[in-house]
């Protein structure tokens, strides 16, 4: 947790370390600048409670294009996260544009999976401060920081808005209300930490460096697969040689410069063996061939058993990408549907023997929806059971569809899991 | 039969614009065409075929209509496919449900139809509509093997042709002498449209003619259409129809009167209106099994999903609108201001003022279940 550092009589006095008893939380983050000799009883005793305390400037912040290959580092502390949260489109008067209410969202589930490959199995932490408001802000969103973070496998580093922290201060009831329900987020995700070890579940890849000139329209491909709800696998070039490909049935290859040779030869061959490779405009020269069909933004080719989809024009839409993506592989591979979830991201994991699966279901309006969301999973499981982030549990129905099951989601505000056994 | 000088005017407007000028489709059934009605609770096969089978024998056959036809079907896909309301799948709510459509296409292909084309201006979008469906949780090859040569086509965009096809408003129009649509409305012999019995915010019923409102393609006359020329893809919805914020693409007709009111109530069913009059109806069939009241679709607040257990069909489309209207416990004789037409003017009245049809049910011959025993009040239905 980053220290609060106003009101200092408060905040300074160890007294107010007693607030973490009972808590997950047992690392405090001292802000730079602050009057080390008040703060020295603090820290003393923080210690002394088994805490670690560390300040802000002695953490080794990156971002995630700063990841080295083998960092040495305990953990990896993610320096440029945003406040998870959601803007509604429309006539700017709040209201949703007619039948579709698409919200932009807020969301580092995308800087949270790419850290994690680019530094598997180290611990992740990730930085953002509440915005600045009046008032403080309502438990739902801090509930929501925390499970944006920790649905993709890493820790919020706890960060109060000035309106919190002086109600902690003061004693206030609703601030103490917004306490008990952050830290009891941060608890729920404790209990459920092996839920970290489950792999994602997708058939889509999207590779690239994510870094340098390709960084900024990568990664927001990632970020636009998660709103349209297509699952998908992150592929770093590095790895290009080491990554296996099995189980995809696209990859999308999502940076402007063509490939170097021994991974062009293993992209050739997944398309031959079958699977679709979406690449860039760059790629025409290397691909032989008539054209199969055309859609609105790319010529597809046959390549063996597969097919390769070449840009026509540079793409400079990551969402157009990843929905034309969608389009031509078709909507019949869709791993996950979702209805109503305009303002949800779904994250869908399993266990490495495939017997557990794990739906995350994130509520950015932080809010009980209008209408209750459903979604429909191609793979078939035994029994589903939610779990509610603030308690609670209870068997969930899966209703048979076309293909696969659907499970009718209750309204939730924030945050459900659903645990899934074949 | 139009005068010369009007056609030649009309011809040399399609052929400034690039559109298609054709000549005017076949007529629908005769203004007082009769209308089945049947009680139907399923959509389970064993259940609903029969139903249908006796209704479509009752209008006088298939075979008479569609044997060695090119059939279009405009189906009902209102909204994203991602939208649904609260847990109930769209088709049990505010899409036409595919067993409906199903078994048309099968009836169709058995009365000998030599193609059928499934029709659907996909919202925002120029995906095929297989894909649409697919994105609704439906399988599109149910559809695509319940006869022989089906094919879907999106018609929100110039599709799979070089022109648009332009249809020309009999008697002028109320809003647009003419329309420029995508090529499938014209390549067809039959044309039938399978709605969903439901109420309207805009237009107070969605039926079998409201329904072909989504026909105009929004490459012209959507949000995103082009100013000169139709844009390539369609963006948004068909809000300027709607407000009248501004006119279609000018390749494409503008309204009649500029001046007109700018208001959804007064727009939407004279165009409405217009539109089956230029593109004849011929046989409309209203799914209203499992639907909802108070809205089209669940981006309208109080809306909630209902069982009417009601299938309408009929060879006039004005006619069988009339029964609905009836059996969802309105007058289809009431206009402005009164239920269900409170804020808007009556689509039933201005088709009516087209001679497309007759909304008086004392010309109506009702077949099959009696309006009395089939009605199910929208406004109060049971809990």
């Amino acid at each position: 947790m980053r220290w609060p550092t106003s009101p200092a009589e408060y905040w300074n006095r160890p007294e107010s370390l007693a607030l973490l008893s009972g808590t997950p939380i047992n690392c405090i983050v001292l802000s730079p600048g602050s009057a080390e000799a008040e703060r020295q009883p603090l820290i003393e005793r923080a210690i002394k409670m088994g805490m670690v305390v560390v300040g802000e400037s002695d953490i080794p912040w990156v971002n995630q294009s700063g990841i080295p290959p083998s960092s040495k580092e305990p953990f990896i502390a993610l320096s440029k996260a945003v406040w998870p949260s959601v803007r509604a489109f429309g006539r700017g008067d709040g209201s949703s544009a007619g039948p579709t209410g698409n919200a932009w969202i807020d969301s580092n589930g995308w800087l949270v999976r790419l850290a994690r490959e680019r530094a598997p199995g180290k611990p992740v932490w990730l930085t953002c401060v509440p915005p600045a408001k009046a008032d403080m802000l309502r438990p739902e969103s801090y509930t929501m920081a925390v499970a944006d973070a920790a649905a993709y496998g890493a820790r919020w580093i706890v960060s109060l808005d000035d309106g919190l922290s002086a109600g902690v201060a003061r004693g206030d009831s609703r601030a103490q209300d917004t306490w008990k329900r952050l830290t009891s987020s941060i608890a729920f995700f404790e209990r459920h930490s092996g839920w970290t070890t489950f792999s994602t579940v997708a058939n889509l890849g999207v590779l690239s460096d994510f870094a340098g000139e390709n960084e900024s329209f990568a990664c927001e491909v990632l970020n636009l697969c998660a709103r349209r709800h297509q699952l998908h696998r992150i592929l770093l070039k590095r790895r290009a040689a080491t990554d296996s490909y099995d189980g995809l049935a696209a990859i999308v290859y999502a940076d402007r410069t063509p490939p170097e040779n021994v991974l062009w030869e293993k992209l050739l061959a997944f398309a031959e063996a079958g699977g679709l490779l979406v690449a860039p405009t760059a790629w025409r020269s290397l691909v032989s061939g008539g054209t199969v069909s055309e859609y609105p933004r790319h010529s597809v080719f046959t390549a063996g058993k597969g097919r390769i989809a070449i840009a026509t024009k540079p793409p400079t839409d990551a969402y157009l990408l990843a929905a034309d993506t969608q389009l031509i592989l078709s909507r019949g591979h869709d791993l996950l549907r979702v209805w109503n979830g305009g303002s949800l991201n779904v994250h869908v994991t399993a266990s490495k023997d495939g017997r557990q699966g794990l739906v995350q279901v994130l509520n950015y309006a932080s809010r009980p929806p209008e209408h209750q969301a459903s979604v429909q999973l191609k793979e078939r499981y035994g029994s589903a059971r939610l779990l509610r982030i603030e308690g609670g549990e209870e068997e969930m129905t899966m209703v048979p569809a076309k293909t696969g099951i659907e499970l009718h989601l209750p309204a939730f505000p924030v945050y459900a899991a659903i645990e899934l056994t074949k | 039969m139009q005068s010369i000088s009007r056609r030649t005017c009309l011809k040399s407007l399609g052929a400034a614009s690039g559109a298609l000028f054709l000549p005017k489709p076949l007529p629908a059934a005769g203004p007082s065409a009769p209308v089945s009605l049947a009680l139907c609770k399923t959509y389970v096969e064993s259940g609903l075929r029969p139903v249908m089978e006796r209704m479509f024998d009752q209008l006088g056959r298939l075979g008479r209509l569609v044997a060695g036809k090119t059939v279009a079907i405009k189906i009902n896909l209102t909204g994203s496919p991602s939208y649904r309301l609260g847990h109930f799948p769209a088709e049990l709510a505010h899409w036409t449900h595919p067993a409906v459509i199903g078994t048309t296409v099968h009836l169709l292909g058995k009365a000998g139809a030599r193609r059928i084309r499934l029709l659907e201006s996909g919202w925002n979008t120029a995906e095929p509509i297989e894909e649409y469906m697919l994105q609704g949780g439906w399988d599109p090859r149910d559809l695509l093997n319940a006869a022989d040569r089906v094919e879907m086509e999106n018609t929100n965009y110039l599709g799979a042709a070089k022109k648009y096809s332009r249809f020309v408003t009999p008697k002028g129009g109320h809003m647009f002498q003419a329309y420029d649509l995508n090529h499938s409305y014209q390549d067809c012999d039959v044309f039938v449209s399978i709605a969903k019995l439901k109420e309207h915010a805009t237009a107070g019923v969605t039926l079998s003619m409201k329904n072909c409102f989504g026909i105009t393609p929004c490459t012209i006359y959507g949000d995103g259409a082009g100013v000169d020329e139709p844009s390539i893809y369609p963006r948004g919805g068909r809000g300027p129809i709607h407000s009248g914020s501004r006119q279609p693409s000018k390749s494409s007709p503008s309204e009649n009167d500029p001046n007109s009111p700018r208001e959804g109530g007064y727009r939407v069913p004279r165009v409405v209106a217009d539109l089956v009059a230029a593109r004849p109806i011929h046989l409309a069939i209203i799914d209203g099994i499992d639907t909802m009241t108070r809205g089209e679709g669940p981006w309208i607040g109080g809306v909630r999903h209902v069982k009417a257990g009601v299938l309408i069909a009929g060879t006039n489309c004005v006619t069988t609108d009339a029964v609905g209207t009836a059996v969802m416990g309105f007058d289809p004789m009431a206009d402005r201001g009164k239920a269900p037409f409170e804020r808007c003017d009556s689509t039933l009245r201005l088709a009516e003022e087209l001679g497309v049809g007759t909304r008086d049910l004392k010309q109506i011959d009702v077949l099959g279940t009696p309006i009395a025993k089939a009605r199910f009040d929208f406004r109060n239905p049971p809990a």
